[in-house]
Formats: structure tokens, sequence, C-alpha cells
């Protein structure tokens, strides 16, 4: 049952160009959230801006939460500014997150952009099951990857690959054509989990076909109510009916939402 | 002891705070956190005869003080509605208001029928801000006078109960429209839908609504809701629900003393969940602060000097 309850910064960080770290504690008892839940942060104390903002939950232990941001425009730019000790409202946990039971020994996960954030959660919880990750992280060019930040944070049993747009570090392209190369070597994975833009997670879903890996895939969307309510924040699936991104997802499968075409 | 509620005809609200249609679905998801039958009335999202898929995303978009919003009336359809939806709200005690909406005469009336024949909604709210498919002026039903009554008429034919019609600002004079409902027989106005509005990425040049346009609530209209409010309390008898913008106690107590009876809150219960028990409260503090015992005292009390 998600909550909204407050929470207080206890730090609030710039890891890469444009991308922050916020770690909160609760106020009071609140529900543990699972990788690829997300939660309604309240910005400001007053009504302006009006909506909250949806981010995914990057990290999460028994007594603080974690969310990796990138600043995109108003609201996030409002978020970078809070300072330590302040409190939020947040609403949450919400969604489906990713199925953990699809991994039964090894998992690849590949993050492009700021799409790396839920996976980073879903790490920590796949490794200390003792399962094997393999984690694919993607983006334009190298000011914008936190990477000793993904380092330090990755422990044991996870293998880190980077791709950059403009091979300013790693694998130079994208990081579909970098998930292609490590499945030419070893496609022995029990399932894919991705997230990041649409035509990325649209080729990852491609990929995952061809090498007949059951694939889930995590999206965003414009979101108001965030909890089921208001019927704002639909993708559209592989029939064009509309699913609710914050009740039936973020987390689908990608069979779901992209068809054989990779034109979507 | 303070007296919130509220009576309009023979429906009575216990208190004047009315959940507005759409935010907040069917009322399931947000019950946990506002309970739906703490409000004065639950007004459902708009049904319509047959299921509707809604429109392309995306869906919304923030905008100065406030939202657009083009959801294109997604909704399960009044049947599945009253199977799968209305028994929750019952259960908990809510006092069901059910907004409704038709792209034809026909289709309003069809819809008002099948609604009548439920003892536990206490209400009809007709939403005529739809396209004004087959009419020869206006862009929505509900911008001319004689469209807004043909409908409202339709509507009384259908149905016994308390019906309330939901207007749109979308119009030349506001005062004409609730004259035009009022006529036809309608039981009470609620003032007002969202308005018309749009917002284009300058980045990369498109829409930022799949729609195109859509309709703008938040803040922003609380103005024009308001002045149409006190317009319209001027202009006829029966009650009005305020609508527009109200985020807190204040905007409430501004549109009742503008005249309306009641007041409706949607886009608030996005910014914050707790708001509209916190209105009510508001709402109870002022009275007593002001030594006002019932509420009925301030509906219309607005002052002015001649």
């Amino acid at each position: 049952m998600p909550q909204d309850i407050y929470f207080t910064v206890v730090e609030n960080y710039l890891i890469a160009k444009g991308v922050y770290l916020i770690k909160l504690r609760p106020t009071v008892m609140t529900a543990h959230p699972l990788p690829g839940q997300f939660a309604m942060i309240k910005i400001v104390e007053g009504g302006h801006p009006i909506l909250r903002r949806p981010l995914s939950y990057s990290g999460a232990t028994n007594h603080e939460v974690q969310f990796i941001y990138k600043v995109v425009g108003e609201g996030t730019g409002i978020l970078s500014q809070i300072k330590k000790e302040e409190q939020l409202k947040i609403l949450g946990p919400l969604g489906k997150g990713f199925d953990l039971s699809l991994t039964k020994k090894k998992a690849l996960l590949v993050g492009g952009g700021i799409g790396f954030a839920p996976l980073l959660y879903l790490t920590d919880v796949l490794t200390e099951k003792k399962l094997q990750v393999t984690l694919i992280i993607g983006a334009k060019s190298l000011p914008l990857l936190p990477v000793e930040f993904i380092e330090k944070r990755a422990k044991q049993n996870t293998k880190i690959h980077f791709a950059t747009e403009d091979g300013s570090i790693g694998w130079r392209g994208m990081a579909s054509d970098l998930l292609t190369d490590i499945l030419t070597n070893d496609s022995n994975y029990d399932v894919l989990y991705s997230c990041g833009p649409m035509p990325m997670l649209n080729s990852v879903a491609q990929i995952a076909r061809k090498h007949k890996i059951p694939c889930e895939v995590s999206v965003e969307a414009f979101m108001a109510c965030g909890l089921g309510a208001c019927m704002s924040c639909v993708v559209r699936d592989r029939e064009g009916e509309y699913l609710q991104v914050c009740k039936e997802g973020p987390v689908f499968k990608a069979e779901q939402l992209f068809g054989e075409k990779s034109n979507d | 002891m303070t007296d919130l509620s509220v009576q309009l005809g023979n429906l009575i609200l216990k208190n004047p705070v009315v959940a507005a249609s759409g935010p907040w679905g069917y009322g399931l998801e947000y019950a946990d956190i506002c309970p739906p039958e703490k409000l004065g009335a639950f007004i459902s999202k708009g049904l319509s005869l047959k299921p509707r898929k809604g429109n392309p995303p995306p869906r919304i978009c923030e905008t100065p003080s406030g939202m657009l919003n083009a959801i294109g009336l997604q909704n399960i359809g009044v049947d599945a509605f009253l199977k799968e939806k209305l028994p929750f709200l019952v259960e908990r005690g809510t006092t069901v208001i059910a907004n409704f909406f038709g792209s034809s005469v026909e289709e309003y009336a069809q819809t008002a029928e099948i609604l009548s024949s439920v003892k536990e909604i206490s209400a009809l709210e007709a939403n005529i801000s739809c396209p004004n498919v087959g009419g020869k002026e206006g862009k929505f039903f509900g911008s001319t006078a004689e469209r807004a009554f043909e409908i409202t008429q339709a509507c009384k034919k259908a149905t016994d109960k308390f019906l309330i019609v939901k207007l749109t600002p979308e119009t030349r004079d506001i005062t004409e429209i609730a004259k035009a409902v009022e006529s036809a027989g309608a039981d009470a106005i609620t003032l007002i839908n969202t308005f018309p509005a749009m917002a284009i990425d300058v980045k990369t040049r498109k829409p930022k609504l799949g729609n195109i346009t859509g309709g703008l609530s938040g803040p922003a209209i609380k103005p024009i809701a308001v002045r149409m409010i006190w317009e319209t309390a001027n202009a006829v008898n029966i009650p009005i629900f305020g609508a527009g913008g109200v985020m807190t106690a204040e905007d409430a107590l501004e549109m009742i003393i503008a005249g309306a009876h009641a007041v409706q809150v949607g886009t608030v219960v996005f910014n914050d969940p707790g708001a509209p028990l916190r209105i009510i409260e508001g709402i109870e503090n002022f009275m007593v602060s002001e030594g006002i015992l019932s509420l009925k005292e301030l509906i219309g009390s607005i002052v002015i000097d001649n």
C-alpha cells in the first residue's frame, strides 16, 4: 500500500554532469520498495509547480531510500537545490517492479542515459542473493556517466561495461550494439532487464527476442496521480491499446510493448 | 457545533468539499489516502454508454499554476462502472454522484436513464463540455444556450434524480448558458470545467499533448471560475458547485462567498492527496473563528459596496 509521508534529506549531490543523487530517510515506518518501483516526490511545500515528479528508486535499505535523477526541467531543477535536513513528501512505493524470479543464475541489465538508476537498485538486490549480474550502461559521453560511483557501488558478482556514443569511455556506440556484441560471445543469460529511452528499449527487445531471452523493460511517462486513478500516464502496447505506466508498469514484459517490427 | 452540511434540493452533503470528476478515477486507488466517504460527495470519472479508449499520449503537461489534460474521457463504460466500481464506494458509505456524457443528445439521455435506476447513486452530473457533434454552432455542447438546453431537457426527461449540469467556460456568456439549463430543469450547475488550451515544445516544435489541445485546470483558472460563479449566482436560482483550481480552504471560501453551495476539488489531489481533508478542516476553522454556525450563512455572502 503506498503511503504519502515526509522524508528528511540526508544528502543531495551531483554525481555526473546534470545527474544527482538524493538520499532520504523516512520520518515514520514505511513499506520497503522493490527494484523497479517508483515514488511521486513533492518538490515544493506549496502548489507551484503543481505536479509531483515520478522517480524510480535507485536504492533502498531499512533506513534510507535513494533516487538518482537527471535535471531535465523545472521540477528536477528545484529538486537539485534541496538541502540536507529539508523535508519532502513522498508518495510510494508505486508500480510494478522487476520480476526477480526470472533470474536463476545470471541476469543482464542494460541501461541507457538516466535509465541506469533503477538498474543499480536491481543490481544490489540480485547480487545480495548471490546471483550474477552483467551491467551495460550507455550514455552520449563520459561526463554524463558517474563511472566511479557505479564501480564503487557494484559489489562482487557484477561485471560492468560502459558504452558511449562518442567513445569517450568504454565501447564506442550504443548500449544496444554493445549488448549484441556481448551476447555473441555468451548468450547464456536467464533474463534481460532494461531501462532507458524508448528506441533503445525497442532495440533491446528485438535483440532479446532473437536470442530467446526473457526481457523486461522499465518505461517512463508524464504522471499526475501516479497510482492508477487519473489515466494520464498511458503507453501504447503493441496492439495499440493503452496501458497505465504507473499501475500496469513501469516495468513491462518487452513483448507487451514491442512487436516484431522495430518501428514503434 | 459548526454545521458544514449543505442542502441542495433533496441532495444533502455532509460538507461542501466534493471530489471533482476525473482526477480521482472511480475512487478506489485514492481510498486509503483520502477516503471518499469523508468528502461531501464523490463524483465519478465521466461515464459513457460504451467504454472509451481515450487519447494518445502524452495526455498531460504542466503549465504555469496548473496543467493541461487531454485524457480523452477514457472510461470503462456505464455498465462496468455499476458492476465493478460502484459497490466499493457504496460499501464505504460514500455519497456517489455519477458524471456522464455522450456524443449525441440521444446518448446523454440513454446514459442518464441507465444511471437513474440505481438507487445507490445520489445525483447525476452531465458533462456538456464535449465536442458539439452534429450541432450547427458552438465548439462544445455547452457553448451555446440552444444545445445546452436541448441536452439538459433530454437528460431531465430520462431521470428523476438530482441533475447537475457541468458547464464549460468556453462560451460567450456563461449566464446565458446557465439560464438555459436552469429553464430546461437542471437542479444545479457546476462552474467550471477545464478551459481549452495548448502548449508547444519549442525544441521539437511539437504540441506537448498527443491530442494537440487539452483542458487547463488548476490555480490558473480559479479567478475565471470565481467570476463565473458570481455572475451566474446573480442570474439563476439553482445552486452552484464551484470548481476550478481550488487548492486551499481560502479558495473554497472564495467560491462559496461568491455564490457556490459547495466546491469540487480535482487537480489539487495530484499535488497533495491530503489537501481535500485539510480544506474541510480549514473551512470549519474559519467558521469557528468567525463565529459562523452554519455554512448557509456564507453562501453568496459577498459584500458589494454601492
